[in-house]
């Protein structure tokens, strides 16, 4: 940055004199105020907006604007609160076990379904672009689907009563634990093909002449497999289910639409409890506490990871 | 330990033939080079002998046994890559047991077999470091000994030595050749490398453009070449093929370069013999460049000529001349004194010299002492 914004080196007679050199940076800095007020108003006003905030008792249902909402002043109250709101911690362990749950079946799936392709199947690119194809809806027409799968008198029930009579009584997603199920399966569904997509390239890239020295060494296909390319797409499999549990975390329009979070609240994550906090009970404050918390602690989180993989790097 | 045995084997990517018709019969703890310039089929060959490539017709046996269709991890053949293929997220050791561990060998036995593999590659005191770390020459020896230790009976070897630079070939050359004395294995070894062939090999396998060329010792390769593309492939500078009238005048016969009479080389009896059994009017004659003799004077049989351009390659001079018609090659000790515009008396040695069919490019011979 300094090399391009900063003037040339100087011949010395100039750099003796000092005041063309003066002027020369001080036009330099004007010359970046602009885009450094700008920067200031894009980071650093939301944040501290948020945090003002989030100590006082504002909500828009007041009338007052928001630069009013000193008047309510709270302190600390907001988040005094959200550390006893089972309401948010509910949410947050649902979200952690969906995580949990999805990501690993996931990875399993997309592992095998890549491990199958690697090895060659029969009619390899139908399947591939069938494979594929889930992962090209949109989330909220997935959940949709996945609504009317699920129904009472929807076809998932059709087919079971076929295999056993009984289960046509079934209503998926009226159900805590059978509506997490049914949840869980759609993310599966959806998002196997991503991690497939991302594991076979992993192991795509493994050298060819690595397989084949193996083969000859006499390491049969499983052999293969789990010693030489496996451990070549660690990095892959670690970015893959990065990318995953990221965005498991942050699911919404698939549950908003397939069950809206119930019955209950079971199956409420994380960004639909904030969204009805914010939408259905306008409680702006707190949820802009929550905002700074969550700012926080992901901010620690990463720190101590970076720290971590620094350390690892020196080594 | 094991024979390979080749018999018609071709192979064909589509409409190309890549391997036509080879036969090959490689003897027991043999080495033997398979050399040809790029493309020439010498890699597919080695493949098929793997396994890596299926044959599209003929058969292969090892020692005598048809393994056409065995699959390439039952052949038994140590296979060594180009790249050398090392598995680089494993240690130097478990690189060398992994033929042991996938077999399921013992751990006891597995540890001491790799001990002493480690041991003869030199690679003892590098045992437990990443194969990452490990110089182009230690590569190479964990290549040779993660193939070497699961004793295979045949090695095959793809260009080994084309990653490294000229001085360090030159030890790996012969370190190779002593690695095979000790392992005492039937070693087959493809190179574009005329020096790595003659140098290493018992016997030398040339091909071109998907066949096989000849197959015998390096000194038979040399002075004895099958046809022009030997003659003219092996040797640095190659073989001098030059294009003659043969006629007969007084008796004697005579090979007139580019047809001049007045660049005639007189034939000795050996080859009168040929030419006149061939009763060809044209012939291509060769003769290597070291088998040339220059003088001041003009004496029997010598040919006049100009020094075009003289190049000093090591302790050898390599001198070309023209006639005016045609030209050749002439390479001496580095002492003789030829400046370009000089004229010479060149003479051949006609013993070594042979005389090829311009239109099959097969060697002229009368009976097998030929």
């Amino acid at each position: 940055m300094t090399d391009t914004t900063l003037p040339a080196p100087m011949p010395v007679e100039e750099q003796a004199t000092g005041k063309l050199a003066q002027s020369r940076r001080s036009l330099a800095v004007r010359l970046l105020i602009p885009a450094q007020v700008l920067l200031v108003f894009i980071v650093a006003f939301p944040l501290i907006m948020q945090i003002f905030i989030s100590l006082t008792w504002w909500t828009p249902l007041d009338g007052d604007p928001w630069y009013l909402a000193w008047m309510s002043w709270n302190w600390f109250d907001n988040y005094t609160y959200l550390m006893q709101d089972d309401g948010l911690w509910g949410s947050v362990g649902r979200t952690l076990l969906f995580v949990a749950v999805a990501v690993p079946i996931e990875f399993f799936l997309g592992l095998t379904l890549a491990a199958l392709f690697y090895e060659g199947v029969l009619g390899r690119p139908v399947l591939y672009s069938l494979i594929l194809m889930p992962m090209m809806i949109v989330p909220a027409v997935a959940g949709y689907i996945f609504f009317l799968i699920f129904q009472q008198t929807g076809p998932l029930n059709s087919a079971l009563s076929v295999l056993w009579p009984g289960m046509l009584d079934v209503n998926w997603l009226n159900d805590t634990t059978r509506a997490f199920v049914a949840v869980v399966i759609a993310d599966v569904w959806q998002w196997t093909p991503l991690m497939f997509l991302i594991l076979f390239a992993g192991l795509m890239s493994v050298p060819e002449d690595q397989m084949r020295a193996a083969t000859i060494l006499g390491a049969n296909w499983r052999q293969r497999f789990f010693r030489i390319a496996l451990p070549r797409i660690k990095t892959v499999i670690a970015i893959a289910i990065g990318l995953r549990v990221i965005e498991c975390f942050k699911i919404f329009d698939m549950l908003f639409v397939m069950t809206g979070g119930g019955p209950g609240v079971a199956t409420e994550s994380l960004s639909l409890f904030l969204y009805k906090r914010t939408f259905q009970d306008l409680e702006w404050s707190y949820v802009a506490s929550i905002g700074i918390t969550v700012l926080v602690a992901l901010s620690v989180l990463t720190a101590v990871l970076m720290a971590r993989v620094k350390k690892k790097d020196a080594r | 330990m094991a024979s390979v045995t080749l018999e018609g084997t071709s192979k064909k990517f589509g409409d190309f033939i890549a391997v036509r018709n080879m036969n090959l019969a490689i003897k027991d703890a043999e080495f033997v080079a398979i050399l040809g310039p790029s493309g020439c089929g010498k890699s597919t060959t080695m493949n098929m002998i793997a396994g890596i490539e299926d044959v599209s017709a003929g058969t292969i046996r090892f020692d005598g046994t048809d393994v056409t269709n065995v699959p390439m991890k039952k052949r038994g053949v140590g296979f060594v890559f180009q790249n050398y293929a090392i598995f680089t997220h494993l240690s130097v050791r478990k690189n060398l047991a992994f033929g042991l561990e996938v077999r399921g060998e013992e751990q006891a036995e597995i540890d001491r077999r790799v001990g002493e593999m480690a041991e003869f590659m030199e690679l003892s005191h590098r045992i437990d470091a990443p194969s990452v770390s490990l110089s182009v020459n230690e590569l190479q020896k964990l290549a040779i000994g993660r193939s070497a230790i699961v004793e295979p009976s045949i090695f095959l070897l793809d260009e080994p030595l084309s990653n490294l630079d000229s001085a360090f070939r030159e030890r790996m050359r012969s370190d190779l050749r002593q690695l095979q004395r000790s392992l005492n294995q039937t070693m087959i070894y493809v190179t574009h490398d005329q020096i790595e062939a003659m140098g290493l090999a018992d016997r030398i396998a040339v091909m071109d453009h998907a066949t096989l060329q000849q197959f015998d010792t390096p000194e038979n390769i040399y002075s004895r070449p099958e046809n022009t593309f030997v003659a003219g492939f092996i040797g640095a500078p190659s073989m001098n093929l030059v294009r003659v009238r043969i006629a007969e005048r007084g008796g004697a016969m005579f090979a007139d370069l580019a047809g001049r009479e007045a660049d005639a080389v007189a034939l000795d009896e050996r080859l009168a013999r040929q030419a006149r059994a061939s009763g060809a009017a044209a012939l291509t004659f060769g003769f290597r460049p070291e088998h040339l003799r220059i003088s001041d004077q003009p004496g029997n049989g010598s040919l006049a000529a100009q020094v075009v351009l003289v190049e000093l390659v090591g302790r050898r001079k390599h001198v070309h001349f023209s006639t005016g018609q045609t030209g050749f090659v002439g390479s001496f000790d580095r002492g003789v004194s030829l400046r370009p515009g000089e004229a010479a008396h060149v003479s051949i040695d006609l013993r070594k010299s042979h005389l090829f069919d311009p239109e099959t490019g097969l060697r002229l011979r009368l009976g097998e002492e030929d």
